[in-house]
């Protein structure tokens, strides 16, 4: 009783106390431990249930920390099943994209790999774990900044960055057995496709940010010629945790 | 203290109204430059809700008022301009992301937050309206509300060619201060200081709001900010007009084509940027007069039409959106001997002429390319010349071609007729292009398709099979028409163009299936297989099965951009909210607003009878019918009159100015003589009579008119505008003063609640009309406002005729 009249005396000094200890308590889910089930489980129920394969691409997946690559206000939210925002009109791509992209550039612990457009970071560092060497440009300063000390503290050795355009690749450590372009482009820049290794992948995902519709795979045949295929409609993969646990 | 003089409440209610109209357009302005402009109906809903409420709230406290009159008009004068500026102050702060709210409660809560707090002060501007109603004129004070709203629209106008819109909207914020300040210092001591306080208030907070460096920062997932992102980025020119900002960017690596050869062998220079509205990025591309600088447009799937003509056939060209020029270099790439380019912004070609003449190669000025602010179907529809190649390339962004927002927009540029058009202007062996981006799911390209087939087959064409040639890029998809059928030679040109560029073969005459989808491999051949099914007997099997909206636009449904249907809902459905932004939510979020505006309006029209225990007699369900049924008149003759008149002026900001304007000034006139005109028991009668005829004439002869005058300069057109519609709103603002005017003699509950009542229908017409537009056509929802001024005149007839006997 006394508890509800304090309420109807300070109603505004309850509410603050309302604010105040929500906020404490969501800090706690800060720390990274606090993190393994989300993604063990966005591994499990977003990643190996829509038919990620790759023994490499899904230990990478449940092993990189997406958390440390996403805006202190969306760290929650950094295992579900959705692109995030990291400022700049970017994004980090949904959990899927990131393992279906790592799928299809078919590359092993002897790959070098180009990435145009590092973003957040994170896709560097899922392919950190399952390549030689990964180069990542970013003509963004800020966000090439941001990703690189995220790297730099998560200890990735095997990733070299670069603050450039994108659109003439890295010409010196090329050529690249894969390249990954993740920045929204018009068209793909024509230097890039010189710097693939013959027999090498190159995957961009299309479409405005948020809204990848459907990833483009470039195929550079051992003789130089070039093959593309669509790989439509990634984002129309539905999620199906639940489904998923009835079959358990 | 004793009540405000009618001089002052007149004065007030024409600046409030002004500053109300002017508000609401330089904030959809704002909104289309700064955000995504598919929340542009939020503002018109949320402005006619606060008229809606403010008629409800006034018929509940109405005694209240009257006792303080002076005290409640002055505070309504008062908080008015306060909450213009934390509606601007708060749009300025919050940015909204359209796909993180499918996920984000938090943008949502915000975002009604923000528009309920902008509907509070269109509440209370509409209330002091309102007020002035309960005590003074109603006929005067109706003159003055819509004069004050005609005035506020076409002084938007205006200022938008000079200053940007958020200059503007701080001068209407102080403009509609000017009311406050007026009543206070003719009042008392007190009034003043409190309005002077608030002014020195607002000034300082604009002061401080303007010095903030990222003041007129936009929405960072629009195309500019990713191009002021770029190392070295700077805006190098800003113009402002009605139809757009225009913002020019020069940033190291800003570079931007479509359909390029992934193997092009020639490089895409660094560009600068036009920006419109922050968006649709148009290049400026360097140019010295070298066509080696410029070879990389030869490897563009948009070049196709430029490749395939014969070089002796290559003389007359028509580009439709010249924009930063890369179609007038195509041109000079191919050598076409005539170059005529339309570009709907003067201010487009002022820049490529001036500032960017010498860093463009002076395209704009070249001896063979003349350049006309002209609308495509105005200039079609008037010029004899006849063309060997009419393009319409790229003309929509990316984000725009796949986002759905234009669902709501008339574009006559994508419809039945205007293909008709374009096709009929060209040479015999002539050839239309259009280059569109590849979209997921397919839709946009499967609709003109549709519309291109359907307006050769009315064009007598049976062959129609031989006529199509389309090409598919990673990107883009190329279609050329042809008007005589497709040479051997051209296929051969064209099957060569592709294979060299790895350009997928999407059809030709005689093409077979081994031949489609061998370079960019889609999972199946899509858009081929959509174009043989509609070339065959079974199209409109195949539109009707389609999941998206496909069919063909016409100059009565010039929705091109809508592609909804509901079974597009089951992506939403079977896949969660996610994937709402995928399907066509531009139409969806109309109809997601219709139905809580429903809802709220039903508890605002039936709250005010519950708390003052007022009886649901006849009569006032009569007054509900009547007063519901004019706002819906109204608004189903202005809507389509809006979109009809887009065609003829060429931009929607051109004719949404003058038909609103236009309709609100002479409907203020008639109102002003509402009280001169016709036996007053008939007078309502008789007015809706002439606003059925008007409509009835408008509805047979304003096409043939239109196309009469089509070809006249945009300022005779405003003025032919303004003289054609003039009879109409004349009669249109008769039915309502004269209606409220018998209501007050009655009680001035009914007044009040009238008011509410037909505030609440404005919204749901406005809304409403859109739907119907889409679906049936303006002509539908021209028949149906007839029908409701019909149904106006017998119930008025029937409940004054009462009254007066």
């Amino acid at each position: 009783m006394k508890a509800l009249k304090f309420i109807n005396k300070f109603p505004v000094i309850f509410l603050l106390l309302m604010v105040f200890g929500f906020s404490a308590g969501s800090e706690s889910i800060g720390k990274s431990d606090d993190y393994a089930a989300a993604r063990k489980n966005m591994g499990l129920y977003q990643i190996r249930h829509r038919g990620i394969t790759d023994r490499n691409v899904l230990n990478a997946m449940e092993s990189v920390f997406r958390h440390e690559f996403v805006e202190s206000t969306y760290k929650r939210k950094a295992y579900e099943d959705r692109p995030l925002p990291i400022g700049y009109g970017q994004t980090i791509s949904q959990p899927y994209i990131v393992a279906l992209m790592s799928q299809l550039l078919n590359v092993d612990k002897d790959s070098r790999v180009l990435e145009i457009g590092t973003g957040s970071g994170y896709q560097a560092a899922v392919l950190a774990r399952i390549v030689k060497e990964v180069y990542t440009i970013e003509i963004v300063k800020p966000l090439h900044e941001r990703s690189q000390k995220a790297l730099n503290r998560l200890g990735y050795q095997n990733i070299r960055t670069l603050n450039a355009d994108g659109y003439f690749g890295w010409s010196v450590h090329a050529p690249f057995d894969a390249i990954i372009v993740t920045c929204a482009s018009d068209f793909i820049p024509p230097p890039l496709i010189d710097q693939l290794k013959p027999g090498g992948l190159m995957c961009i995902p299309v479409g405005p940010p948020f809204k990848v519709q459907h990833l483009v795979l470039v195929k550079k045949g051992k003789t130089g010629d070039i093959t593309t295929q669509v790989i439509t409609s990634v984002r129309f993969v539905p999620l199906t945790r639940n489904q998923s646990r009835k079959e358990e | 203290m004793k009540s405000p003089g009618s001089g002052i409440v007149s004065f007030s209610v024409f600046f409030t109204s002004f500053s109300i109209l002017s508000y609401q357009i330089i904030f959809t302005r704002i909104f289309a430059w700064a955000q995504w402009h598919n929340l542009s109906p939020l503002i018109i809903t949320m402005a006619l809700l606060g008229f809606g409420a403010s008629g409800s709230v006034t018929s509940v406290i109405q005694k209240k008022i009257e006792n303080r009159y002076s005290l409640f008009f002055f505070t309504g004068l008062i908080l008015f301009p306060v909450f213009l500026t934390f509606g601007f102050i708060i749009s300025t702060r919050l940015v909204f992301n359209p796909y993180e709210m499918t996920f984000s409660v938090g943008q949502i809560i915000s975002m009604f937050l923000y528009f309920f707090l902008m509907g509070f002060s269109f509440f209370l501007g509409a209330l002091i309206v309102c007020m002035a109603l309960l005590k003074y004129s109603v006929s005067k004070t109706y003159f003055f509300n819509l004069l004050g709203s005609g005035a506020g629209a076409l002084a938007v106008v205006a200022a938008s060619f000079l200053w940007h819109p958020f200059h503007i909207m701080t001068g209407i914020i102080f403009i509609a201060m000017v009311p406050a300040l007026v009543m206070a210092f003719k009042s008392s001591v007190k009034y003043a200081l409190t309005a002077g306080t608030v002014t020195a208030i607002i000034i300082g907070i604009f002061f401080m709001l303007f010095s903030f460096p990222d003041f007129k920062k936009v929405s960072q997932y629009k195309a500019i900010s990713g191009a002021l992102n770029l190392p070295d980025a700077q805006i190098v020119h800003e113009a402002y007009s009605p139809l757009a900002v225009v913002q020019v960017v020069q940033a190291k690596g800003l570079r931007t084509t479509a359909g390029l050869s992934l193997i092009s062998p020639f490089q895409v220079p660094v560009q600068k940027g036009i920006f419109f509205n922050g968006s649709s990025m148009s290049p400026i591309t360097p140019f010295k007069g070298n066509k080696n600088d410029i070879r990389y447009l030869q490897h563009l799937a948009p070049y196709l039409p430029f490749h395939v003509m014969d070089k002796t056939k290559r003389n007359r060209v028509l580009i439709i959106g010249s924009g930063g020029g890369e179609s007038i270099l195509k041109s000079i790439l191919s050598q076409f001997k005539h170059i005529d380019a339309l570009e709907v912004d003067p201010r487009v070609i002022s820049l490529m002429k001036n500032q960017f003449g010498p860093y463009s190669g002076h395209i704009y000025t070249g001896k063979n390319v003349t350049i006309q602010i002209r609308e495509a179907r105005s200039f079609i529809k008037q010029t004899p010349k006849k063309y060997d190649l009419i393009e319409l390339s790229m003309i929509d962004a990316y984000n725009t071609a796949a986002s759905g927002v234009y669902a709501l927009n008339e574009s006559y540029l994508y419809t039945i007729e205007s293909i008709k058009d374009y096709v009929g202007h060209l040479n015999d062996s002539g050839l239309l292009a259009i280059s569109r981006w590849v979209v997921t799911p397919a839709r946009d390209n499967l609709k003109i398709f549709n519309m291109v087939i359907e307006a050769l087959r009315q064009m007598g064409i049976d062959d129609i099979q031989n006529h199509l040639i389309a090409i598919r890029s990673l990107q883009t998809l190329t279609l050329l028409v042809s008007k005589s059928p497709i040479t051997g030679e051209m296929i051969d040109k064209t099957t060569t163009f592709a294979k060299e560029r790895l350009f997928d073969l999407v059809y030709y005459p005689g093409i077979s299936e081994n031949q489609v989808n061998r370079f960019i491999k889609l999972k199946t051949p899509v858009y081929h297989e959509a174009l043989q099914k509609l070339l065959s007997s079974d199209s409109k099997a195949f539109i009707e099965a389609y999941d998206f909206d496909i069919r063909a636009a016409t100059d009565n449904r010039p929705y091109f951009y809508n592609f909804f249907k509901p079974a597009v809902l089951r992506y939403i459905k079977t896949y969660g909210p996610s994937q709402i932004p995928v399907t066509e939510w531009g139409y969806l979020i109309l109809l997601i607003i219709l139905l809580p505006v429903l809802v709220l309006s039903f508890i605002f029209i039936v709250f005010p009878l519950l708390i003052t225990g007022q009886k649901v007699t006849r009569r006032k369900k009569t007054i509900f019918a009547y007063f519901s049924l004019i706002a819906v008149g109204y608004f189903f003759i202005e809507m389509p009159m809006i979109q009809k008149m887009i065609l003829f002026l060429g931009h929607p900001s051109y004719s949404l100015s003058v038909i609103i304007a236009g309709l609100l000034v002479f409907s203020g006139i008639g109102s002003l003589f509402s009280t001169r005109l016709f036996p007053e028991s008939k007078r309502i009668l008789y007015s809706s009579l002439s606003i059925i005829l008007v409509t009835g004439l408008y509805l047979i002869f304003l096409d043939p008119i239109l196309l009469f005058f089509i070809s006249f300069s945009l300022g005779q057109k405003v003025v032919l505008t303004l003289l054609m519609i003039a009879p109409l709103g004349f009669f249109m603002g008769i039915p309502f003063p004269c209606a409220l005017n018998f209501l007050k003699r009655e009680d001035e509950f009914s007044l009040a609640w009238a008011w509410g009542i037909n505030g609440f229908f404005s919204v749901i017409s406005i809304l409403l009309a859109t739907v119907l537009a889409i679906i049936f056509g303006f002509k539908a929802v021209m028949m149906i406002a007839i029908l409701c001024y019909g149904c106006a005149g017998v119930l008025s007839y029937q409940f004054i005729r009462k009254k007066l006997s």
